[in-house]
């Protein structure tokens, strides 16, 4: 049987989804006879989607609004210049399986704001929020038969619970240590090279024109010293230049993945 | 509104300190400091063959175990008496299981649904007993028309007797009982966590600027 090596988008579908599409990728991983993750994908995580649930949970707590939360979450998508699917905007908004559309209204005579849908919704979510994060956490390192790929320059270290929110450490790598990564990857710039050329011929976006930065950079100044920002626009390069040969990389963004493994002759599995 | 932070509430506005006819089934986290009373042995029948609680079985209603609480939180009053009608309403869907009459069971799992809205009504009580209603209410509902197990059945039992003997129980502890809940095949989770777990995978969310 193959190996999987596990990239960030596997890791989020199984300590942060729910229903079908976690189930899709925990069986994935039992097609494997080992199971490879990279602490990069961790890093990668820590810094992306898990933030982003506690950014969330902590916008539910502090706000006390729904509403003015999902509102927040539009306002965080603009100022990254990112879209958010309309419809699933729209589904979050509708929250139609929220516990808050089975209250009945006169429970508001009793029970005041807390028996208002945008409270209940409020609190619904955010207390399932609170249990994502801690769970995620706690269980990061489970879903995997080995870890590899350790990042020394990586502090790893896990958010708080104070004050009503998770406290978080922007973390990720110290700024006046040089990025472990660069070391083992200068020593083969011929695959660094080969993944810039497979770059440079993907559609034009703006991950792509990041991607190419942190690349070019390793490939005409390989002594200079890389920083957090590159190491994490590095992204999918990472995965593709570090996995074992005899590995899969195992992933739920395949179209991003196949050119730059391909480039470097290794192969790519979905759930 | 209580402070969430205080996950163990100080009960000696709560109880005082006089003699009880039973004794009470309760944790040193949730005794009043300095209370003379033992802890009891654990009710180690809390799951198959358990019965109705009695008053020789150990088991301290609310109203004993907090006195002056009910009438100090109208909340807590709410929850006390939505427990027991929640806890009524299990016994009949379990029994009516085991007799094989899974309508009479479909229909006491319906009564017990209609009722978890109003009793998260209620979580000012505390972080605990609120996550443990909302997963207890997405359990039941994501488990759709599918007939319920005797192993479900007494666990949503355990848990609506646990709230209801430590409503204040700590945010950890009900994350314990959650944790019940999906070893006995139940979905805890409201499908739009499962939107936002989509939202923030897009593999450009976070990824370095």
């Amino acid at each position: 049987m193959a190996k999987a090596y596990i990239d960030t988008t596997i890791l989020t579908n199984v300590l942060l989804n729910v229903g079908q599409t976690r189930e899709k990728s925990k069986s994935a991983l039992a097609r494997y006879s080992e199971t490879q993750l990279p602490e990069y994908a961790v890093k990668e995580f820590r810094a992306g989607p898990f933030a982003a649930f506690i950014w969330l949970h902590n916008e539910l707590a502090q706000s006390h609004s729904y509403g003015s939360a999902l509102k927040a979450l539009q306002a965080l998508f603009g100022s990254l210049k990112r879209n958010m699917p309309a419809t699933a905007f729209q589904a979050l908004v509708n929250a139609q399986n929220s516990i808050g559309h089975y209250t009945p209204a006169q429970l508001e005579k009793k029970y005041g704001a807390h028996a208002k849908l945008d409270n209940i919704l409020c609190d619904e979510v955010r207390l399932s929020l609170r249990r994502k994060v801690l769970r995620a956490w706690a269980g990061r390192h489970s879903i995997a038969s080995k870890p590899v790929l350790s990042l020394p320059c990586f502090d790893g270290k896990g958010p708080e619970f104070r004050r009503g929110i998770f406290e978080l450490k922007r973390g990720g790598c110290p700024r006046h240590i040089d990025c472990s990564l660069r070391a083992r990857m200068i020593k083969r710039p011929d695959h660094l090279i080969a993944l810039r050329d497979a770059v440079m011929r993907q559609p034009q976006k703006p991950e792509n024109a990041r991607r190419l930065k942190a690349l070019n950079n390793l490939v005409r100044v390989p002594k200079q010293h890389m920083n957090d920002t590159d190491c994490r626009r590095l992204g999918d390069a990472v995965f593709a230049f570090f996995a074992p040969r005899d590995t899969r990389i195992l992933t739920t963004n395949p179209k991003d993945h196949r050119p730059l493994a391909a480039a470097l002759g290794k192969g790519v599995d979905t759930p | 509104m209580p402070d969430r932070d205080a996950e163990v509430i100080n009960l000696a506005d709560y109880i005082k300190r006089t003699d009880y006819s039973e004794p009470a089934r309760d944790t040193a986290e949730h005794t009043a400091a300095g209370s003379k009373h033992e802890l009891p042995q654990e009710d180690t029948t809390t799951f198959e063959g358990a019965s109705k609680p009695t008053a020789d079985s150990g088991y301290m209603s609310m109203e004993k175990l907090y006195p002056l609480g009910t009438e100090k939180s109208p909340e807590l009053k709410a929850a006390v008496r939505l427990l027991q009608e929640a806890e009524a309403f299990v016994d009949e869907a379990l029994q009516a299981c085991r007799d094989e009459d899974f309508l009479a069971a479909a229909i006491a799992m319906q009564e017990l649904k209609a009722l978890l809205p109003e009793l998260f009504c209620c979580r000012v009580i505390g972080d605990g007993f609120g996550a443990t209603i909302v997963a207890l209410f997405h359990s039941i509902k994501n488990h759709g028309d599918h007939a319920f197990e005797d192993g479900q059945f007494v666990t949503i039992r355990f848990l609506v007797r646990k709230l209801a003997s430590e409503p204040f129980l700590s945010f950890e502890e009900a994350q314990k009982l959650i944790d019940e809940l999906e070893d006995v095949g139940f979905a805890v989770e409201s499908p739009e966590i499962g939107i936002l777990a989509d939202i923030v995978n897009d593999d450009v969310v976070g990824s370095g600027t």
